[in-house]
């Protein structure tokens, strides 16, 4: 049985070390926010933060969350008022929605350590985030819409020692 | 939505509105039962005539109204702009408004979200249905106030009475409605256009809170007491089969209960589940684990050679053996023969897979009497008929409830997935998830059928065109059900290959068989983009032999306003609006700086005319996509902004085919897996996109699929302008680098 913080609450995992947290999340603990798009850090389906940073969660064995402040799109923000979460709605940004909450993840996590993205730096950050409907020239207003205006405080500060998340087109 | 896993069965049907078959009716959404059991407008029978008044319309004491969402939400914004209208007509306040996703039941009429046909088969019945529903509010405050009907006014979710200003709000008028006779469709006083409140205006999305709180329902998110999750690991060869299977190492991986084999069609695939061997586990990643320790030795079947470069290369050199001819028009052998100038290219466009986002996922309960589905499904009634063949039980037996879709683009009106469900929950007695991996989503599809397509031209002094031959070679997707399905459907080819816009007094259309080596299914817009990229390469490559402007030849090919006599209703003075539109946004033909083009399509789907112009950049580095306008005539528009968003969406879903959309089989496999080896265009790799709407009064038209056809040819028109090759042969990553 293993600890595992979550949006802040502890939760009692009986699982093999090796699962990937994404399933741990979906699967055990139930919470389905985190989406499955590829399970091999190709789409950020399934990003969630790490220590304030994004990782694939897909790509993460839990064992390795152990200890660790997780963050999903469920904890994000506690009544979903989040700046990004309300810009998302404001530029009316999904289409089905699917790939959405690891696109916020992302942008969360951009916007944590860089308040005011230059485009190609918000390009760097989402390019590891797919969008089958293509709603990226939205994402990319919306983010722009909230940069510099006060982004939420993690709760731990990010460590030295995370894997960094998988990102990027070939 | 709650969190399902929270909820008891009973309130999470409450909750979600997902009853059993039949209680739809008096289902509850998002509020306290007891004080609110909505009234259903009208009773009414799951027979199999078209929707009947008003199983659409419900509306609760507590003065909310639930409207039926009955077509399938994966984006497109359905589950909004449908009851928009609804609610526009009965004059509801959209505040007070729930939408309940219907189930897969016949009483809803035609269910099949597909083909662009939402809006166009629906628009009229969703008014008609608002305005019943109005009527019926109306005659029973007539009948409480005994005062005529005429004096009765609804507006803003009340009656009002004319002459001495009481009022009644819909829920207070809730059950004495329910009471009234149906009204004649025939006699229902509609809204004049300048009386809409939410037609035509850009309502958000109902589902997008839930969205970005991750709190939605998608098919892969189903949670029920006692579930189990499969994994299948399915004969990769097109209707092999097994040979022999070792299950022992996977049955002693952690979390695995049992492995199940499934028998799938031999020879004609349909819907049914493929051959495979179904690994059942207490959670996904053991499922998936076990699959990786089975020893399966397949049967290759007739199609285990299959290499699909091979097969295109040699259908491109083909002698012509068994031409069918589909139209004829004039003497095509004389007008080549005498033509002043001629020219000839073949094109080609490769299989190509749907990539939903969300892989096929469904969930199935069996009790032995009644089989119940939760799926990602565009088909929820074409899911029911595929299950009772299946199970071999009858439809009244089966409930599909249908999730949201995270994506869809056609797959998911394929039921194989909801199949294997429905099996392994009969196999195992429990209810089953499945959940496909991103490798079999790629793997295991229905491909967008490959095309070589065969064009020469003739030409006259005047630079016209006199002649048009064209040979169209493409699997056909009847060979889902025929055995020996090797030529087209008419359908297929009249998706813009018979169909074309052009004036040109001598045509000949043929058609010679393709081989099926593989399931061939329809991807959003189907046929129309591989015909819309090749008619569109060559009428390019003709205006450059004739030294003219592409635009200019255009629109002196497709000449004087008319419709066209081809069946295909295709008004070309629309046509011309859009690409005269596109030219005007693009500032065509526009200055462009050093190895950079423009390049311009049009094309007529789904009674849509869209026309698209691309500019890239072309150079030792390879090719960036910078820019694309679009203008589309899609007639009247329920929601503007969900029409936009469906614009740009298929923009980047075009950039993505074009570029580098390939499935390929060697040795009867599909070599492609995932996202680093089928890839979709990325936010970096996203032009900036000019959409421009055009405004209309006219008969709504398609939305979801037009706007992909013309993108293709406009990049590779622009490739040519920008000083690069002319591409004959998509993907473009095959011959030019990505950027
Ligand atoms: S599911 Fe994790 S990156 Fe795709
Ligand atoms: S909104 Fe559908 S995949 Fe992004």
């Amino acid at each position: 049985m293993a600890s595992l913080k979550i949006n802040g609450v502890e939760h009692q995992v009986d699982a093999d070390p090796n699962m990937p947290l994404l399933w741990v999340l979906r699967d055990i603990l139930q919470m389905t926010g985190t989406k499955f798009g590829c399970g091999k850090g190709l789409c950020g389906a399934c990003t969630v933060h790490f220590n304030g940073t994004p990782m694939r969660s897909c790509s993460l064995p839990f064992a390795v969350a152990i200890g660790a402040e997780i963050t999903t799109i469920e904890g994000l923000s506690a009544t979903g008022e989040h700046p990004l979460q309300k810009a998302w709605i404001e530029h009316k940004v999904p289409q089905c929605g699917y790939c959405q909450s690891g696109q916020l993840m992302s942008a969360a996590g951009l916007l944590l350590t860089n308040p005011k993205p230059s485009d190609t730096d918000i390009q760097q950050a989402m390019m590891g985030n797919i969008c089958r409907c293509g709603t990226y020239p939205r994402i990319e207003a919306a983010i722009k819409s909230v940069a510099g205006v006060g982004i939420y405080q993690p709760k731990a500060q990010p460590t030295t020692d995370t894997t960094p998340s998988q990102g990027g087109a070939k | 939505m709650a969190q399902l896993s929270k909820l008891s069965r009973r309130q999470f049907m409450q909750m979600t509105g997902l009853g059993t078959a039949g209680l739809a009716l008096s289902a509850c959404v998002k509020h306290d039962e007891s004080a609110t059991k909505p009234v259903p407008l009208t009773q009414t029978s799951a027979t199999g005539k078209p929707a009947e008044l008003n199983v659409f319309v419900h509306i609760g004491s507590n003065n909310r109204v639930t409207i039926m969402a009955h077509r399938s939400e994966m984006g497109q914004g359905i589950r909004t702009s449908l009851p928009q209208v609804v609610a526009d007509e009965l004059d509801a306040d959209w505040d007070k408004v729930d939408i309940l996703q219907a189930q897969g039941d016949k009483k809803y009429g035609d269910q099949n979200t597909d083909g662009s046909q939402s809006a166009r088969q629906f628009y009229k019945v969703m008014r008609n249905m608002g305005g019943a529903a109005k009527l019926m509010l109306r005659q029973a405050a007539a009948a409480q106030w005994q005062v005529p009907l005429e004096s009765c006014i609804a507006k803003d979710h009340r009656v009002t009475h004319a002459g001495t200003g009481k009022s009644l709000s819909y829920g207070e008028l809730a059950e004495g409605a329910a009471k009234q006779p149906l009204p004649d469709v025939k006699t229902l006083q509609l809204k004049n256009p300048d009386e809409f409140k939410y037609i035509g205006k850009p309502v958000t999305m109902v589902d997008f809170t839930d969205i970005v709180r991750g709190s939605t329902h998608y098919g892969i998110d189903t949670i029920l007491p006692d579930m189990v999750h499969a994994s299948i690991e399915r004969c990769p060869y097109y209707c092999g089969g097994i040979e022999s299977f070792d299950d022992t190492k996977a049955r002693a991986v952690p979390g695995v209960l049992q492995v199940i084999k499934i028998d799938g069609a031999k020879e004609i695939p349909g819907f049914t589940p493929l051959t495979g061997l179904a690994v059942i586990a207490t959670n996904t990643w053991a499922a998936l684990e076990g699959r990786k320790a089975l020893v399966v030795k397949w049967d290759k079947g007739a199609h285990g050679a299959h290499d699909s470069r091979a097969t295109i290369a040699a259908l491109v050199k083909a002698p012509i053996v068994d031409a069918k001819d589909i139209r004829v028009r004039g003497d095509i052998e004389q007008a080549l023969k005498t033509a002043a100038k001629t020219h000839e290219a073949v094109y080609t466009t490769p299989y190509m897979e749907h990539a939903t986002m969300e892989p096929p996922a469904a969930t199935a309960r069996f009790t032995g009497e009644a089989c119940e589905i939760w799926a990602c499904t565009q088909n929820p009634q074409g899911a029911i008929e595929s299950v009772s063949q299946l199970l071999g039980i009858k439809p009244e037996q089966i409930t599909v409830n249908v999730t949201l879709l995270g994506g869809a683009f056609g797959r998911k009106s394929k039921p194989d997935f909801i199949g294997e469900a429905a099996y392994l929950a009969k196999a195992t007695g429990k209810p089953v998830r499945v959940t496909w991996s991103r490798e079999d989503t790629i793997r295991m599809g229905y491909y967008h059928a490959f095309s070589v397509q065969h064009f020469k031209a003739a030409l006259n002094k005047q630079q016209q065109i006199i002649g048009l031959d064209s040979r169209i070679v493409s699997p056909s997707i009847r060979s889902l059900n025929e055995p020996d399905g090797r030529y087209m459907q008419n359908w297929e080819i009249g998706q813009g290959f018979n169909t074309v816009p052009y004036d040109i007094p001598n045509v000949r259309v043929r058609n010679t068989p393709a081989p099926t080596d593989t399931r061939i299914g329809w991807l959003r817009s189907v046929y129309h983009q591989n015909h819309a990229f090749a008619l569109n390469s060559f009428i390019d490559e003709l205006a450059r032999l004739n030294k003219k402007d592409s635009l200019e030849f255009q629109l002196a090919a497709i000449g004087a306003d008319r419709p066209t006599g081809d069946g295909n209703n295709c008004d070309v003075a629309r046509l011309k609006n859009v690409l005269r539109t596109v030219a005007q946004t693009s500032g065509w033909p526009a200055k462009v700086g050093a190895s950079e083009g423009w390049g311009i399509a049009t094309h007529f789907s789904f009674d849509s005319y869209v026309a698209v112009a691309s500019k890239v950049r072309v150079d030792k580095t390879g090719l960036r996509i910078l820019e694309v306008h679009l203008a589309l005539d899609c007639g009247q528009m329920i929601n503007p902004d969900r029409v936009h968003s469906q614009m740009e969406g298929s923009v980047i879903f075009a950039l993505s085919s074009v570029l580098f959309g390939e499935i390929t089989f060697k040795d009867g496999v599909v070599e492609q897996s995932s996202f680093d080896n089928y890839l979709l265009l990325r936010m970096n790799q996203s032009p900036k996109i000019v959409i421009t709407l055009i405004p209309s009064d006219k008969k709504h038209t398609g939305v979801g699929e037009p706007g992909v056809c013309p993108v293709p040819a406009s990049v590779a028109n622009a490739i040519v302008a920008a000083g690069g090759p002319r591409i004959r042969e998509l993907p473009l990553k095959n011959h030019l680098n990505i950027l």
